[in-house]
């Protein structure tokens, strides 16, 4: 498990099309 | 730089097992979090995440309702549950975001608001939900002076982008035709304002409206596009 080093993202209405646009942004290595 | 994920829904389970899944493909973890933010308190969500991420750095608060009605029309109901979820959540969220994750610590972190960009205009026939989006705006700029320097706060406000699937082609050309830059926007003109918000670290407290100009082109009545016969006075 590597969750104590990496940062983490909280999205709410994440299931929604444009949370699941912004989730993946911030999940991909895009940033 | 990539995040790893707590995904917060309400109703669909479905698409939010479906985007965890999805979401743990590009390498990073996801979790899923059920959360009614009309009727339970936000913070609970914040302990919750935080006990499987300490290390949360992002809010986004996407999370919104919609329900049409005029001031005439709405009931104390629905004021109470666009602003439930449209402004309590968000305003509790980002506290329990502030006091969680930075109130003893030297990090920084940010908060990123959804809005909609007709928080520009006063179309009253959806009057309680255009209200709680400009309340939200307001608070975007009030905690960010709050938070700073430890947390940026801003927002986005999206234009024709993501329309509802009820509305027609014809619906999508009419609107259009009020758009200077004449085209609807794409979900990745917003990614690009992600971007940009999460790699500017001299910019808060900001709004961010990604519409083709929809929203400034109001030039209002004057004196030049005036062709009465009773002008000569002006």
């Amino acid at each position: 498990m590597n969750n104590q080093k990496r940062s983490a993202a909280l999205i709410t209405g994440g299931a929604t099309r444009l949370g699941l646009a912004f989730s993946n942004l911030l999940a991909s290595n895009e940033l | 730089m990539n995040y790893d994920i707590a995904l917060h829904y309400n109703g669909s389970v479905d698409a939010a097992s479906v985007a965890k899944k999805n979401i743990e493909k590009l390498g990073v973890s996801c979790a899923i979090f059920q959360a009614d933010l009309s009727s339970s308190d936000p913070t609970d969500l914040v302990s919750e995440v935080a006990a499987r991420y300490p290390n949360i750095k992002v809010l986004v608060n996407s999370a919104s309702v919609y329900d049409a009605a005029s001031i005439a029309n709405t009931s104390l109901k629905t004021l109470e549950k666009q602003f439930a979820v449209n402004v309590f959540a968000p305003f509790m969220l980002t506290k329990a975001f502030a006091n969680t994750f930075f109130q003893n610590s030297d990090t920084e972190g940010q908060v990123i608001n959804i809005l909609d960009n007709k928080i520009a205009f006063q179309q009253y026939s959806y009057a309680a939900y255009l209200l709680s989006k400009k309340s939200l705006a307001d608070f975007t700029k009030i905690a960010a002076i709050e938070f700073a320097p430890k947390i940026r706060v801003n927002a986005i406000a999206p234009g024709v982008i993501l329309p509802g699937d009820q509305r027609t082609s014809d619906y999508l050309a009419w609107r259009v035709e009020g758009i200077p830059l004449k085209k609807q926007g794409e979900v990745e003109d917003l990614l690009k304002t992600m971007q940009y918000i999460i790699n500017s670290n001299f910019i808060t407290g900001q709004i961010l409206t990604v519409d083709g100009g929809e929203g400034i082109n109001h030039q209002g009545l004057n004196a030049e596009q005036f062709n009465g016969q009773s002008d000569q006075d002006t």
